[in-house]
């Protein structure tokens, strides 16, 4: 009985920390997952240099 | 806007008033407001005024308030040009003009969320951006890439003219594919409460 108690004792505070390891592993691996990039749209890297502006207020 | 040859840029925002810090919720005397960067050797500004009036009866109803129908030249040289074009199409029309011709004051961003307001609204096509842009609502809202998507899913252009520059976007297949379904399809997403 008194084994069975300190198996408790100690295999349960035990359990939790797994757990609660476990859960900080993939929260951590889901935050550190990096962005898929993708290199900017070609007609982004020819705009011309000289462009002048127009406002309108289209009603 | 954002398919006319020459045109490069566009944002929305407010201006023709006098109120400041303007937002969308508290425009004061601000009217809405789109601003656009376009080259002079494919498109004069007298063409985009002639565009404006064609788009929009220069005779016919001025709008009010925020919806204000206006042209805010940047300089004395741009009023000159956007007055001429008034006049002749006040001619051409036999009516008096409604609209209001004069110099720009100051131009105010609206918010990021109004800009490509069509393309924010398509999850598959933005994610292309956010993965050019990450999180940069300026990169976002300067793209030419993506002012020409906003303008294909705000259902503005042609399945002709998307197939010629479609792969100058910089787009997955699957987005391509995506964009392509797009044009020439019915949307509900709703017209954008900017221009």
């Amino acid at each position: 009985m008194l084994r069975f108690s300190r198996t408790l004792k100690i295999g349960i505070p035990l359990l939790v920390v797994a757990a609660l390891t476990a859960v900080g592993v993939g929260a951590a691996r889901t935050t550190t997952e990096p962005v898929p990039r993708m290199a900017p749209a070609p007609i982004d890297t020819r705009v011309p240099k000289t462009l002048e502006t127009a406002t309108f207020g289209m009603g | 806007m954002g398919l006319v040859n020459g045109v490069w840029r566009t944002r929305v925002g407010y201006a023709g008033g006098d109120y400041q810090d303007p937002t969308y919720a508290d425009l004061g005397d601000q009217a809405e407001c789109v601003q656009i960067d376009f080259d002079p050797t494919v498109i004069s500004y007298g063409e985009l005024v002639d565009l404006m009036f064609a788009l929009h009866d220069p005779a016919g109803n001025a709008g009010y308030g925020q919806y204000a129908y206006l042209v805010l030249a940047q300089d004395d040289e741009q009023l000159k040009v956007a007055q001429e074009r008034a006049q002749a199409a006040g001619e051409k029309l036999g009516k008096p003009l409604t609209v209001r011709v004069e110099l720009l004051k100051k131009f105010w961003l609206a918010e990021d969320y109004h800009q490509k307001y069509y393309l924010r609204g398509d999850p598959t096509l933005l994610a292309q951006f956010r993965a050019m842009f990450g999180n940069d609502e300026a990169a976002l809202r300067d793209s030419t890439a993506a002012m020409r998507v906003n303008g294909y899913v705000g259902q503005s252009g042609t399945q002709a003219r998307l197939a010629e520059e479609i792969a100058s976007f910089g787009l997955t297949d699957a987005a391509r594919a995506h964009l392509v379904s797009l044009v020439g399809e019915t949307t509900s997403g709703g017209a954008c409460p900017l221009p």
